[in-house]
């Protein structure tokens, strides 16, 4: 599906500051309740938004002026400045009940977590603010063009007071939906910058392009920058979080280890449904399914290896929050691998639980109308993000050869 | 301690006996620079960590328990297979007392406990 929506024709829904003032959520705890709340309600359409790729502007306003959006912003800035530990329950709860709702801040987070460590503190407390006001970042980051996904060919250039942007970009997630979309470039010397751009700024497209067979919802697609023209106040040196060491990559990427942490709780609960009512096998001579007990062994082998993801994306929030207080060099790198070991365990689960989902179903699992094949395409879809197989790779050269994970967005 | 902590923690010793016999044979070889070396080593650790995180909370429940142990067993295995693999040696796992039930039916037992509701029996510990 590709729909093209030009600066000039946005989005009706599309604007460039929200339409009511978000609620400011206070401390760890209710950051939860809130998400728990809120993941009861994004569960009752989640099939239906899937099937028929609705996206969710009026539900991603509902999140966003839940506070949900802002619990990472410092106490200082008058956030809750919530643990690494609550984010990533939060995002697991809301991607439990609707994986594309749980991916969509991923970014928006990540970006919160840059202009902390690199922004000045003018621009830390404007954009906090309008954060705690209920603004989206979006996000323009990646590119199809480069030789890796850490390379950038979108040029920031800055002269005077402005800077002026021009580039391509892919995997756009949350920029149609953005009031503010965060675009990367690098500058003269090819360090990388991020320049927050309103979403109504002229030269700025966003390309409703994105056809996933999974995480449907996300509208990640394609942001063209045509001499988007920006004040040089509203970039910041994100390179800054890389060139020492900072808790960063980690927290970009926990994220995504909870987002697959949410899908495979999603098609766990999903399992338990339908394996109740499936019916028993022929040769079994059993009365019902659910008396099956290589079924209840299957069930059985998902239960332990979802509380083992769960157990180590915890540590892992924890070593990132040890990160976040004291980020010297090993407590960055510890915090890398343990998401790493997150990455592989959560990857594994969401497919594996998933994919049971159906076989412990049956054949009627499959119809189209229940949609219980979005576990499994969501799972697929979203673990792409990186390939998991250096993850082990990554945990192994620490252990075997003391050798340090490379410090960038993915690790 | 339950039998299923008991046997659950000689697992995981084990498991980490051999990743320490691994890790000490791969560093006299130049094996411990390839790629596919690295990230099976890098699995094994990670089935180690994911036991001992399911440690921590054991006690919790009956279910807790039983999830350790099948990690712990997952651990022991993986740990097993790669030093077999890498290295062409293994050692002996400790051998699990008749008291415990054995891991396919301690898996049925977790599976029937979430699909069901069946309690788990103390008989287990």
């Amino acid at each position: 599906m590709t729909t093209l929506a030009p600066a000039s024709s946005l989005p009706a829904q599309a604007r460039s500051a929200p339409r009511r003032a978000a609620h400011v959520i206070r401390s760890d705890a209710e950051a939860i309740e809130v998400a728990q709340r809120l993941a009861e309600d994004f569960a009752q359409e989640a099939a239906l938004r899937d099937r028929e790729r609705r996206l969710p502007w009026d539900e991603l306003d509902r999140f966003s002026e839940s506070g949900l959006w802002a619990i990472t912003v410092p106490k200082e800035y008058g956030g809750a400045g919530v643990s690494y530990v609550t984010l990533s329950e939060v995002i697991a709860t809301i991607s439990a009940a609707d994986s594309s709702l749980g991916q969509l801040p991923q970014n928006h987070l990540g970006v919160l977590s840059n202009l902390r460590l690199t922004g000045s503190e003018a621009q830390k407390r404007h954009y906090f603010a309008k954060v705690l006001q209920g603004y989206r970042f979006g996000n323009a980051f990646s590119e199809a063009r480069g030789q890796y996904v850490t390379t950038f060919q979108t040029q920031i250039r800055v002269n005077g007071d402005s800077a002026v942007i021009d580039g391509e970009k892919a995997y756009c997630t949350g920029a149609l939906f953005a009031h503010i979309v965060p675009v990367a470039g690098v500058d003269e010397a090819g360090r990388p910058h991020i320049a927050f751009v309103p979403r109504d700024t002229a030269g700025l497209t966003v390309i409703d392009s994105w056809d996933g067979f999974g995480q449907r919802i996300t509208a990640s697609g394609q942001v063209r920058l045509d001499s988007v023209q920006v004040p040089a106040g509203d970039v910041i040196p994100a390179w800054k979080a890389y060139d020492q060491p900072t808790a960063d990559g980690p927290i970009s990427q926990i994220i995504q280890a909870a987002v697959d942490t949410g899908i495979a709780r999603g098609a766990f609960a999903a399992t338990l449904q339908v394996a109740r009512q499936a019916r028993p096998w022929a040769d079994s001579g059993l009365q019902h399914g659910w008396q099956d007990p290589l079924g209840q062994a299957l069930i059985g082998e998902l239960a332990w290896r979802l509380q083992a993801a769960e157990a180590i994306l915890r540590r892992a929030a924890q070593a990132v929050d040890l990160a976040v207080a004291q980020p010297d060099e090993e407590r960055v790198a510890q915090a890398s691998v343990v998401v790493g070991q997150a990455k592989v365990l959560s990857t594994a689960i969401s497919l594996e639980a998933s994919s049971r989902l159906l076989e412990l179903g049956g054949t009627r699992s499959v119809s189209a109308s229940q949609g219980l094949d979005r576990f499994w395409r969501n799972a697929r879809t979203h673990t792409l993000h990186d390939p998991v197989r250096w993850k082990y790779h990554l945990v192994g050269n620490q252990l075997l050869n003391g050798i340090k994970p490379q410090r960038h967005a993915w690790n | 301690m339950s039998n299923i902590h008991s046997h659950g923690r000689g697992d995981l010793a084990h498991a980490r006996q051999v990743e320490a016999a691994l890790l000490e044979y791969l560093r006299g070889h130049s094996a411990r620079h390839e790629a596919l070396v690295i990230a099976t080593v890098g699995e094994v650790r990670i089935a180690i960590d994911a036991a001992d995180a399911l440690l921590a909370r054991a006690d919790d429940s009956q279910a807790a328990a039983i999830a350790f142990r099948l990690a712990a067993a997952e651990g022991a295995r993986l740990a097993g297979q790669a030093y077999f693999e890498l290295a062409g040696r293994s050692l002996a796992r400790p051998e699990v007392s008749s008291g415990e039930p054995v891991l396919a039916t301690q898996r049925r037992l977790l599976g029937d406990h979430y699909l069901n509701g069946v309690a788990l029996a103390d008989g287990l510990a």
